[in-house]
């Protein structure tokens, strides 16, 4: 027997395991999915092309969504970007130490026990409430009305900081020390060693970053559904709320739908960045 | 002007490391100095703390007789090839070679020309739009050169640069960088753990051992008078044959015995042995090059028998590990002299050409 041959066949016996995983709960369901994107109908299905498309451009709701979405992608993942990578960068000069898995502990906390702790803080009897009262002031809804968005996307930075900032200190940690040497030979800026050197070097560590804060973002439905249920303030309905809704309402069509719209629109950014990657190369 | 006075200098890393200890040292304006030595001896920290990288515990160290223990690194003048080149692999050749000019302000134009000129010296010109990835060693090496030559600083440090070469390129980056410091006639301050880049590159050799200096001497002197038996094992390829001896005084001459043999030594050595109260019986190590072990002639009168244990044939010259007494020594002969494993030969060991140590303080005597 050609040695070679039996070696790519015992190849395939140990991806086996874990590549009918990825085809039971990925690929085959993605498919599905697919297949409802073009078609209309529970009992009597249709092939409708790109009907439901357009549906789903038109309807307020995912509008609505897509906004706030896009509103509180693109103000909570720089910031946790910029915010992770700035600790990161002190941890690595020693700035501050922290324990590692103090930093994880936002991810691994059950969103409801993380909820009641935000609520003893910022709900309507909690702790900043009750300073405010104290100052004489009447107490602030975090929770509801205007200041929903910008408390949803504070929890959303929180709990996404620390993790990110044990990926970039990985990335960091990579770095050869001796290019800081060469560097700070001509220069004692640690600003411009950061911009110059550093963020090249781990353009591809933040653009995973940037990559799973968007995914994180979309997981922050757990929380706006914890404290809102179905329909959370208008500032606060995001794609999720708008799929899970859909979901409820037997209108898988419509759920995967968006759901491929949101895949593109990543596949998109990811074809981006590897293109641009590829052309610095 | 590029001159360094080291005074004291100590180095203690957090938890009690001591990499450098009272290092004292004078080096001249356009001087070829490196520092060797064993692994983890304190080399590569010392030419850190010169860089400013790492800083100073304790000494004095200055750069043209200004005091530089607080100047921050690109205050002092210094560029630095690192061992691993460490060049940006982001950037391209220019790019590398010109960020060092940019962060300090020089003009654009001055940098082209400035980068074109060291580019043709180094033949490195086609290779400036290329990344380092796209680079061999050799070039690697070369462009990490250029990067520290287009700074034209007070004083170049080299940590290992040859170390990621192959033998061949090792060999003819060694003569590049000897011309490039004649051409430059700038300081140099090379670490290697090699001796044999060592003693073909360096005006001056400090030699080290555990953070101390063990010898500072040019490489004649550090071959021909190695002051401890550290420096005279570190120098020299094969490294110089150690044997236990006793003294043994005798009314002509003096002796030094073992293994049943008896050696003559030379009366400059007996005399300086009986100024400093050595007894009769008193034990020595004995040093001998083995390339100073010959064969002895038929009417020698003090030969030390050997059997051949291995031979390595090297080409012109020939290794032939031996035993002798109850002791191991090589010795390397002319390859003109036919010998094998099982032969049995009578050695000579040239008075002029022994070193006595002291057994406790392994110093010479």
């Amino acid at each position: 027997m050609d040695p070679l041959k039996r070696t790519s066949h015992s190849g395939w016996i140990f991806v086996l395991p874990g590549f009918i995983g990825v085809l039971l709960f990925y690929i085959i369901p993605f498919l599905i999915s697919w297949y409802y994107t073009f078609t209309k109908g529970v009992a009597e299905i249709r092939f409708v092309w790109l009907e439901n498309f357009a549906e789903l451009f038109g309807s307020s709701a995912f509008v609505l969504a897509a906004k706030n979405t896009f509103k509180f992608i693109a103000i909570g993942v720089p910031i946790i970007t910029i915010i992770s990578l700035g600790l990161s960068l002190m941890m690595e000069d020693k700035l501050y130490k922290f324990p590692r898995w103090a930093m994880l502990s936002p991810m691994i906390i059950p969103v409801a026990s993380a909820l009641m702790g935000w609520s003893v803080i910022l709900g309507d009897t909690g702790i900043i409430n009750k300073l405010i009262t104290f100052l004489g002031h009447s107490p602030i809804e975090f929770f509801g009305g205007k200041y929903a968005a910008a408390v949803v996307i504070f929890i959303f930075i929180i709990k996404n900081i620390g993790y990110m900032s044990i990926i970039f200190t990985g990335a960091l940690s990579s770095i050869d020390k001796d290019y800081k040497a060469a560097f700070f030979l001509d220069s004692a800026s640690n600003i411009k060693y950061t911009i110059k050197i550093v963020i090249p070097l781990i353009a591809p560590i933040i653009f995973f970053v940037i990559i799973l804060s968007i995914v994180n973002s979309f997981q922050m439905f757990r929380e706006v559904y914890a404290i809102y249920g179905d329909y959370p303030p208008q500032c606060v309905y995001l794609l999720q709320n708008f799929m899970n809704n859909n979901f409820f309402k037997l209108n898988y069509q419509r759920l995967s739908t968006s759901a491929f719209v949101i895949i593109m629109g990543m596949s998109v950014i990811v074809a981006l960045f590897l293109h641009f990657q590829k052309k610095s190369d | 002007m590029g001159s360094l006075i080291f005074k004291n200098i100590r180095k203690v890393y957090p938890g009690g490391v001591v990499a450098v200890q009272d290092f004292n040292l004078n080096v001249d304006d356009k001087e070829f100095i490196v520092l060797v030595g064993p692994s983890g001896c304190g080399k590569s920290t010392l030419l850190k703390m010169i860089a400013g990288i790492e800083d100073i515990t304790d000494g004095e160290l200055y750069i043209d007789d200004i005091l530089i223990n607080d100047v921050q690194p690109k205050g002092r003048d210094i560029a630095m090839v690192f061992q691993n080149y460490a060049l940006y692999p982001h950037m391209s050749v220019y790019q590398n070679m010109a960020l060092g000019l940019e962060l300090r302000k020089v003009p654009k134009a001055e940098i082209k020309s400035k980068i074109k000129n060291v580019a043709k010296s180094l033949q490195i010109e086609e290779l400036m739009e290329r990344k380092p990835k796209a680079l061999s060693g050799g070039q690697q090496q070369r462009v990490a050169l250029g990067r520290a030559i287009v700074r034209n600083p007070k004083v170049f440090l080299m940590d290992e640069p040859l170390s990621n070469l192959d033998a061949k390129l090792r060999a003819e980056m060694r003569i590049e960088i000897i011309k490039l410091h004649s051409e430059l006639e700038t300081t140099f301050i090379y670490v290697t753990h090699d001796q044999t880049e060592a003693m073909t590159m360096g005006s001056k050799i400090v030699v080290m051992k555990d953070g101390c200096i063990k010898q500072v001497a040019t490489p004649r002197e550090l071959y021909d008078a190695p002051a401890n038996i550290f420096v005279a094992g570190f120098i020299g390829t094969p490294q110089m044959n150690f044997i236990n001896v006793k003294i043994m005084y005798e009314e002509e001459e003096t002796f030094i015995t073992f293994g049943g043999f008896k050696i003559p030594i030379s009366k400059k050595t007996a005399e300086i042995l009986k100024g400093k109260n050595y007894k009769n019986s008193g034990e020595l190590i004995m040093g001998i090059r083995p390339e100073h072990i010959g064969l002895s002639g038929e009417n020698e009168k003090y030969n030390v028998s050997g059997i051949v244990e291995v031979i390595e044939l090297m080409g012109s010259e020939t290794l032939a590990h031996m035993n002798v007494g109850r002791g191991r020594i090589t010795m390397k002969i002319s390859s003109e002299n036919y010998i094998k494993a099982g032969d049995k030969l009578d050695l000579i060991f040239p008075k002029e050409k022994l070193y006595l140590f002291d057994k406790e303080t392994e110093e010479v005597i």
